[in-house]
């Protein structure tokens, strides 16, 4: 895992209480347990509050899995 | 100890946080919380049950399909009815769609219809609330209703007749109006809250898309908050003393070293924001909560100013309690709380010194401590966040406790003088003409009653406690009889200060399973002559057998000799006392009324 990917996952075990350990980039909503659709926003809210960005509506459902949200935070100009 | 999460807190935090609380509810009391709501509930639910947990509870939730508030309300065989708490949370855009569309259009009849319409849907709500409440003993706890967050108006929108804002305050006057006729439904200031951290930040369009929620992130924040303060204070005792510090607290300056006229108190400058904060101390003590002080100065000195400073609002006669002395102020609020008889757990105690709050904090750490803010205009502000001085009902007892304990000090002094002769002891008791008024718990006297079940430590047989709505459903069981008592003398009204919760386990005996008095009205022989009514109300319903038990806690000491005192004898698990009413009662100098 990449150094974000990682700290996407932390913060999504944080939300849904998988392990750490079972997150990868593949990781999907509907799919990882705990990741349900109430989860998700609890998530969206989180990594909007570590990273300081503002994702928009189109984005949040285009996101279909981990990686995506990470390709979404960089392009937001995290590193 | 885990970090204290408040509104600043990360969502992260929030949903790690509640799913341990899930896993892992020890030591947390439950109440079983249902959700009514017009909108999506559950990203509201982590936040809410993590303000709870600490504040000691443990959110057990009933949620209710979101968009059916009528429904979940109107239909008997719902799962929200055992709740404790019911919570219904609506929006205007959802409860009003229709006539907010209506309104839009501004056509003049229209707009008339539409307003009709809507309060025509309040009073659907205000009907079903009604109608729950009459079928449940739990409390209704209903959020007020948020203004609409955008009016097609804009600017204009207060001063058409097509007006969202003007709207949302008649519905909420309307929802005011119903809570006004009734005791189990309360209202929790939703609106409130979001105004507190502003619309703009309150709400999150996409989440409304996506979720159906339309709260931000710290919008759920904030109104978990407000609910979480509301529904403890339904369940928990509010704080009963404040003690306060002096120099910098309820003045500016050091009254030692500056002297009466360097001090900052009065209508001018930052004198004004302590007289402020002494104006908000003296609307707690008007609540019921005594005030105190701990300070270390010349009593002398302090005192100058209570009695002849024009710029103090706090007199002599509103400070129940006071230690002004160079002692540790731990050790002065130990003193005060053995003075006035309470538990240092119902205590806030209030000092702009860091080093003060620490020792008070290292030494009682059962204390609320509230170190002041740097600038005192921010001393009101500090005092009101605190949740301790919460409370979601105010009895006649709260708003005339302080007189009361003045009458107290009257009392003190006079008993003092008897205290070593057990023959002037009598007679002294004898003076005081103690009347005991003994009535059934009625409808008027749900609050006060649960109230004592929850805060009464000293002289409690059980230590059972219990909620309004467990008061409420026990009245109406024909196999409990439950009694309060008043008590006055002639310094002054105690008011309901003792409760006996008797229910009948067979046909000749019936079982003690509540027995308390406040402490304001121990060594009297009260507890005497109320047990007697009791029994003679018991004797009457066909009793000729009378149990009890004994549950030791830390504190109950005053208790422990209650039943072997008034000859129950111990059986194994529980006491008994036949045949009664059995051996005279030594209450001679009190005169009994009822029930």
């Amino acid at each position: 895992m990449t150094g974000l990917v990682e700290r996407l996952a932390g913060l999504l075990a944080d939300v849904c209480g998988a392990p750490i350990a079972t997150l990868n980039a593949e990781s999907a909503p509907g799919v990882t347990a705990g990741w349900d659709s109430v989860a998700n926003l609890g998530f969206i809210a989180a990594v909007e509050d570590e990273f300081n960005i503002t994702i928009s509506t189109n984005e949040v459902l285009a996101i279909k899995s981990l990686g995506d949200m990470a390709k979404l935070v960089t392009a937001k100009g995290v590193k | 100890m885990t970090e204290v999460v408040t509104v600043e807190t990360s969502a992260a935090v929030f949903q790690r946080r509640w799913r341990e609380i899930e896993a892992n509810p020890t030591g947390l009391r439950p109440i079983a919380i249902a959700m009514v709501a017009s909108y999506t509930i559950e990203p509201l639910l982590p936040y809410l049950g993590c303000f709870l947990a600490q504040r000691g509870l443990h959110a057990k939730y009933i949620v209710a399909p979101f968009g059916q508030v009528y429904q979940s309300l109107l239909d008997a065989s719902s799962p929200t009815r055992t709740a404790d708490v019911t919570l219904v949370l609506s929006r205007i855009e959802d409860l009003c769609a229709r006539p907010l569309a209506e309104l839009a259009k501004l056509d003049p009849d229209g707009v008339q219809a539409a307003r009709v319409e809507a309060h025509s849907e309040m009073s659907w709500l205000t009907a079903a609330l009604t109608a729950y409440e009459a079928a449940t003993t739990g409390t209704l706890l209903v959020g007020t209703l948020p203004r609409p967050r955008f009016s097609p108006l804009g600017v204009l929108d207060p001063s058409h007749p097509a007006s969202y804002s003007q709207l949302a305050h008649e519905l909420n006057l309307a929802l005011f109006a119903t809570t006004r006729k009734s005791r189990r439904i309360r209202l929790a200031d939703v609106d409130g809250a979001i105004s507190y951290l502003g619309h703009e930040r309150a709400w999150d369009p996409r989440m409304a898309l996506i979720s159906g929620n339309p709260l931000s992130s710290a919008g759920m924040r904030h109104v978990a908050d407000r609910l979480a303060r509301t529904i403890a204070a339904l369940v928990l005792p509010a704080a009963k003393v404040i003690v306060l510090d002096l120099d910098n607290t309820l003045w500016g300056g050091i009254v030692g070293e500056d002297g009466p006229t360097g001090i900052a108190i009065g209508a001018t400058g930052v004198g004004a924001a302590f007289v402020a904060f002494q104006d908000a101390l003296l609307a707690y003590r008007a609540q019921g909560v005594l005030l105190a002080i701990a300070s270390k100065n010349n009593e002398a000195d302090a005192f100058e100013i209570f009695d002849n400073h024009s710029g103090m609002r706090l007199k002599r006669e509103h400070i129940a309690a006071h230690r002004i002395s160079w002692a540790q102020k731990s050790e002065s609020l130990r003193e005060i709380a053995a003075e006035l008889s309470l538990g240092l757990d119902s205590f806030i105690f209030v000092d702009d010194s860091p080093t003060e709050c620490a020792e008070v904090m290292r030494v009682l750490p059962e204390v609320t401590v509230l170190q002041l803010p740097q600038d005192p205009a921010n001393y009101v502000a500090a005092l009101a966040a605190l949740p301790q001085l919460d409370r979601m009902s105010l009895t006649d007892e709260d708003r005339m406790r302080a007189a009361a304990y003045n009458a107290e000090k009257a009392r003190t002094a006079a008993r003092e003088a008897a205290e070593h002769d057990p023959a002037l002891l009598k007679e002294h008791l004898k003076s005081l003409e103690l009347i005991c008024a003994v009535r059934r718990v009625g409808d008027g006297d749900v609050a006060r009653t649960a109230q004592l079940t929850q805060k009464t430590n000293q002289f409690n047989l059980t230590t059972i406690r219990r909620t309004e709505a467990d008061i409420e459903s026990m009245r109406r069981d024909p196999a409990w009889r439950l009694y309060a008592l008043d008590v006055r003398d002639r310094f002054g009204e105690y008011g309901t200060t003792g409760l006996a919760f008797a229910h009948r386990v067979a046909e000749d005996t019936w079982h003690l399973d509540t027995v308390l008095l406040s402490c304001r009205v121990l060594g009297r022989g009260v507890e005497s002559a109320f047990l007697r009514a009791v029994t003679t109300d018991l004797v009457a319903a066909g009793a000729k057998k009378l149990t009890s038990q004994m549950i030791p806690t830390k504190k109950n000491a005053p208790v422990r000799d209650f039943l072997p005192r008034h000859g129950f004898v111990e059986t194994g698990e529980a006491w008994l006392k036949e045949p009664l009413p059995g051996a005279p009662f030594e209450d001679e100098h009190i005169t009994l009324q009822g029930p």
